[in-house]
C-alpha cells in the first residue's frame, strides 16, 4: 500500500519510462528510414528491446533511496517477511512504471504497421514478459543498492539475464506475425514468470541482506 | 531470567583492521549504556551486530536469550541517523507504516500529537524541517516496548524540546526494566548512564 | 560424515591452502605443459587433414579446449559462490576472485578462435550463431561479476558476487536453450556448422588431450593466483610472514 501511495505522489518519475520508451520507439524510424516494409519486419524487436530498456530505467536506484533514507533497515528489522516486503516493492514499481509501456506496446506497434493481432500478442508477450525481467532486474538494484553510481553497471549485471525473455518475446511475435502456432511459446514465457515469481523475491532479500552487512 | 543483554568475546574486522576486539559486555535490566568512540570507531557497526543487521563478526551476542540474528531483531528496537521517514509521504503515512512494521496498528494521530506534530498529519515529510521528520520517527518509539533499545546518535538534529521528550521516553523505558545503548559522543547531563564502553583509540 | 568435516575444516585454513596448493600447483603445471605439447604436436602435425576444411579445422586443438573450459570455470566459480553463501568459508571466495579474470580471458580467447576458425569456413569472422552467441553472452556474465566487486563495500562484495554467479549459472542453460531457438527461428541451417561425421580416432584423441591439457593448466593458473591473494590477504599472518622471510631472505 504504501508503496503505491509512494509512486502515487511522485507521478512525474513515475511517467519517465514510459516516456522513454515512446521517445525510443519513435527514433528507430528515424534512424531506420520510413520503408513500412522494414518496420513491420522489425517492430516486435524494436518495441522489445525499446521496453526492456524502460525497465532499466524503472529499476535504476529502485532500493536506493531506500538504502538512503533508512527504510531498509527497518525492513529488515520488521516482523514481516523481506521477500513479501521485497514482492510489493517490486510489484508496485512494475504497475507505476512499466505497466504504462506494457499498455504503450501494442500502439506503437500499429504504428510501425503490424496488423492489430500481431499487437495483440506482442502486448500479451510484454505482460507476460515484462514482470519476468522486472523480477530479475531487481535483483541487480539490490545488488547495488548500496553503491554510488550503479545506472551503467546494472545494465551490465542484468541484460544478460534478459536475454532469454528478449528472445521468447519478440520471436513469439515475429512467429505470430508468420503465421505461426505460438500457445506453446505464450505457455514458456508463463512457465519463466512462475519460477521468477517463486525463486525471486527470495534472491532479492538475500542480496539485500547480504549487501547492508546481515 | 535472562540478561536483557549478554555480549561475549565479541570480534569484529573490516578492511583488514579490527574495530573491536575481544569486547564483553553484560548489561542488568534497568541499565542505560553508553558507547562512546570518535567517528569510524564502530559505534553503528556494534549496534548493527547487536540488532542481527551485521554478521561480520566473531563471538556471542545475545539479546534477551535470543542468539541467532532473526530472533535478535525481534527483540530490538534500532534507531539510525535514518529513521525510514519518507520525504514524499505525509507525517500520518510515515508513523502508520513504521507502526505497522511492528504490527501495531495504533492510531498515529495522538502520538503525533504527543510529540509536537499535531496539525501536520497531512503535511509531506519532505516539507517538514530535520528535527520535525525526526519527531515522526520519535513517535514510533512511544509505543515501543522491545526489551533492548539501540539508539544511534539520537539527539542529533533535535531541538532541546525534542531532546528532553526523547531523555524522558528512554527513563521511561529504563524504569520499565529495558536496557537502553546510547552510541554518542556526549549523553545529556540528565542521562547518567550506568556503563560507558569506550571503542577506537586501540581497544 | 567426520572425515568430510575434517577435509572440509583442513581446506579452509590458509596455511593449509597455500602450502598444499603448491604441490597440487606443480603437479597441475607439469601434466598441463606435457599433455598439450603431447596433443598439440599430435594434433597440429599427424593428425589427418580434414576432408572439407582442409588444415584451417585445426584451430579446434585450441578453440574446443578454451570453450569447455569457459563454461567449466563458470560452473566451478558458481559452486564456489554455493560453499561461500551457505558454509561462509571464506576462502571460497578467494577462489572467485581468482577465477573471474582468467575466466573471462579464456572466454574471450574462446570467441576470438571462434572467429578466426569462422573466416575461412563461414567467410565471415562473425556470424549470429547459436553458439557464438551463447559464449558471447556468457563473456558479458564474467565482465558482470568482475565490475561489481569494486563497487561496494569490501567486506560485502564477496558474497554479493557469488549470490550473482549462482543466478547467473541457473540462467544459462535458459540462455542456451533460449538462443538456440532464436537461431532456428531467424535462420536456416545454413550457415551451421556441417553435422560432422564421426571423428576419426586420430582426431578425437589429440583434442581430448589438449581438453585435459587446458583443464590442468587453468588449474595451475588459478592456483598461482589464489596462492597470491591468500597471501596478500593474510599478509599480517605468522605463517604468511615466515614464507616470505624464508623465500626472500627478509
Amino acid at each position: 500500500m504504501r508503496d503505491v501511495a509512494l509512486n502515487w505522489n511522485d507521478l512525474g518519475a513515475a511517467m519517465r519510462p514510459v516516456m522513454f520508451f515512446a521517445l525510443v520507439a519513435v527514433s528507430f524510424p528515424l534512424g531506420l528510414g520510413a520503408d513500412p516494409q522494414l518496420l513491420r519486419e522489425v517492430a516486435p524487436g524494436l518495441v522489445w528491446v525499446a521496453a526492456l530498456l524502460s525497465v532499466l530505467l524503472a529499476l535504476d536506484g529502485l532500493f536506493r533511496d531506500d538504502v538512503l533514507d533508512g527504510t531498509l533497515e527497518q525492513w529488515l528489522l520488521s516482523d514481516l517477511p523481506l521477500s513479501l516486503t521485497v514482492l510489493s516493492r517490486v510489484t508496485a514499481q512494475w504497475i507505476a512504471h512499466v505497466l504504462p509501456v506494457v499498455l504503450m506496446g501494442p500502439l506503437v506497434a500499429l504504428g510501425l504497421g503490424l496488423t492489430f493481432d500481431t499487437a495483440l500478442i506482442l502486448m500479451a508477450t510484454l505482460a507476460l514478459g515484462t514482470p519476468t525481467v522486472m523480477l530479475l532486474g531487481s535483483l541487480g538494484s539490490a545488488l547495488l543498492a548500496p553503491a554510488r553510481s550503479g545506472s551503467g553497471l546494472l545494465g551490465l549485471l542484468v541484460l544478460p539475464l534478459f536475454i532469454p525473455i528478449l528472445v521468447f518475446g519478440a520471436g513469439t511475435t515475429m512467429a505470430y506475425a508468420g503465421g505461426a502456432e505460438v500457445s506453446a511459446q505464450m505457455a514458456l514465457l508463463g512457465a519463466m514468470f512462475v519460477a521468477a515469481l517463486s525463486l525471486l523475491p527470495a534472491a532479492i532479500a538475500a542480496a539485500l541482506r547480504i549487501v547492508t552487512g546481515g | 531470567m535472562t540478561t536483557p543483554l549478554n555480549i561475549d568475546q565479541l570480534s569484529i574486522e573490516r578492511d583488514e583492521r579490527w574495530l573491536i576486539q575481544n569486547f564483553s559486555l553484560q548489561a542488568l535490566p534497568g541499565q542505560l549504556i553508553q558507547v562512546a568512540g570518535p567517528n569510524g570507531a564502530g559505534k553503528s557497526t556494534l549496534l548493527r551486530a547487536i540488532a542481527g543487521l551485521y554478521s561480520g563478526f566473531e563471538g556471542q551476542i545475545q539479546v534477551a536469550g535470543a542468539q541467532t540474528p532473526a530472533q535478535r531483531r525481534a527483540q530490538v528496537l534500532l534507531w539510525t541517523a535514518l529513521p525510514g521517514v519518507k520525504s514524499r509521504l505525509s507525517a500520518r503515512q510515515n508513523l502508520q507504516w513504521l507502526l505497522s512494521l511492528r504490527g501495531d496498528c495504533a492510531d498515529p494521530d495522538p502520538l503525533l500529537a504527543q510529540v509536537g506534530l499535531r496539525g501536520w498529519e497531512d503535511a509531506l515529510a519532505g516539507l517538514l524541517s530535520t528535527g520535525q521528520a525526526r519527531r515522526i520517527a520519535l513517535a514510533s518509539l512511544l509505543a515501543n516496548e522491545s526489551p533492548l533499545w539501540c539508539l544511534d546518535e539520537p539527539f542529533n538534529a533535535i531541538d532541546v524540546d525534542g531532546q528532553a521528550l526523547l531523555a524522558g521516553l528512554i527513563r521511561k523505558r529504563l524504569a520499565a526494566g529495558a536496557v537502553v545503548l546510547l552510541a554518542t559522543h556526549h549523553a545529556p547531563a540528565d542521562l547518567q548512564p550506568d556503563q560507558v564502553v569506550n571503542l577506537g583509540g586501540g581497544l | 560424515m567426520a572425515r568430510t568435516w575434517q577435509w572440509f575444516h583442513r581446506w579452509g585454513s590458509p596455511p593449509h591452502v597455500f602450502h598444499a596448493g603448491r604441490q597440487w600447483q606443480l603437479g597441475f603445471g607439469v601434466a598441463g605443459f606435457a599433455l598439450l605439447t603431447l596433443g598439440w604436436v599430435w594434433g597440429l602435425a599427424f593428425a589427418p587433414v580434414d576432408y572439407q576444411q582442409g588444415n584451417s579445422y585445426r584451430i579446434i586443438f585450441l578453440h574446443v579446449p578454451v570453450a569447455f573450459l569457459a563454461q567449466s570455470l563458470y560452473m566451478a566459480m558458481a559452486a564456489a559462490g554455493l560453499v561461500l553463501l551457505v558454509w561462509k568459508m571464506k576462502i571460497a571466495d578467494l577462489v572467485i576472485q581468482a577465477t573471474l579474470p582468467i575466466g573471462a580471458v579464456i572466454t574471450f580467447l574462446a570467441l576470438v578462435t571462434g572467429a578466426i576458425w569462422g573466416k575461412p569456413t563461414w567467410g565471415t569472422y562473425w556470424v549470429w550463431d547459436a553458439r557464438l552467441t551463447s559464449m558471447l553472452i556468457l563473456l558479458f556474465l564474467y565482465l558482470g561479476g568482475m565490475a561489481l566487486r569494486p563497487a561496494l563495500p569490501s567486506d560485502v562484495a564477496g558474497r554479493a558476487v557469488a549470490l550473482l554467479l549462482v543466478v547467473g549459472v541457473i540462467n544459462i542453460p535458459i540462455i542456451k536453450y533460449s538462443v538456440e531457438w532464436w537461431n532456428t527461428l531467424h535462420q536456416g541451417a545454413t550457415l551451421k556448422l556441417t553435422e560432422r561425421p564421426a571423428m576419426p580416432a586420430s582426431m578425437w584423441v589429440p583434442l581430448v588431450i589438449s581438453i585435459l591439457a587446458m583443464y590442468c593448466l587453468a588449474g595451475f593458473w588459478v592456483l598461482q593466483r589464489l596462492r597470491t591473494l591468500l597471501l596478500l590477504r593474510e599478509s599480517k599472518a605468522k605463517w604468511a610472514r615466515e614464507w616470505v622471510g624464508e623465500k626472500y631472505g627478509l
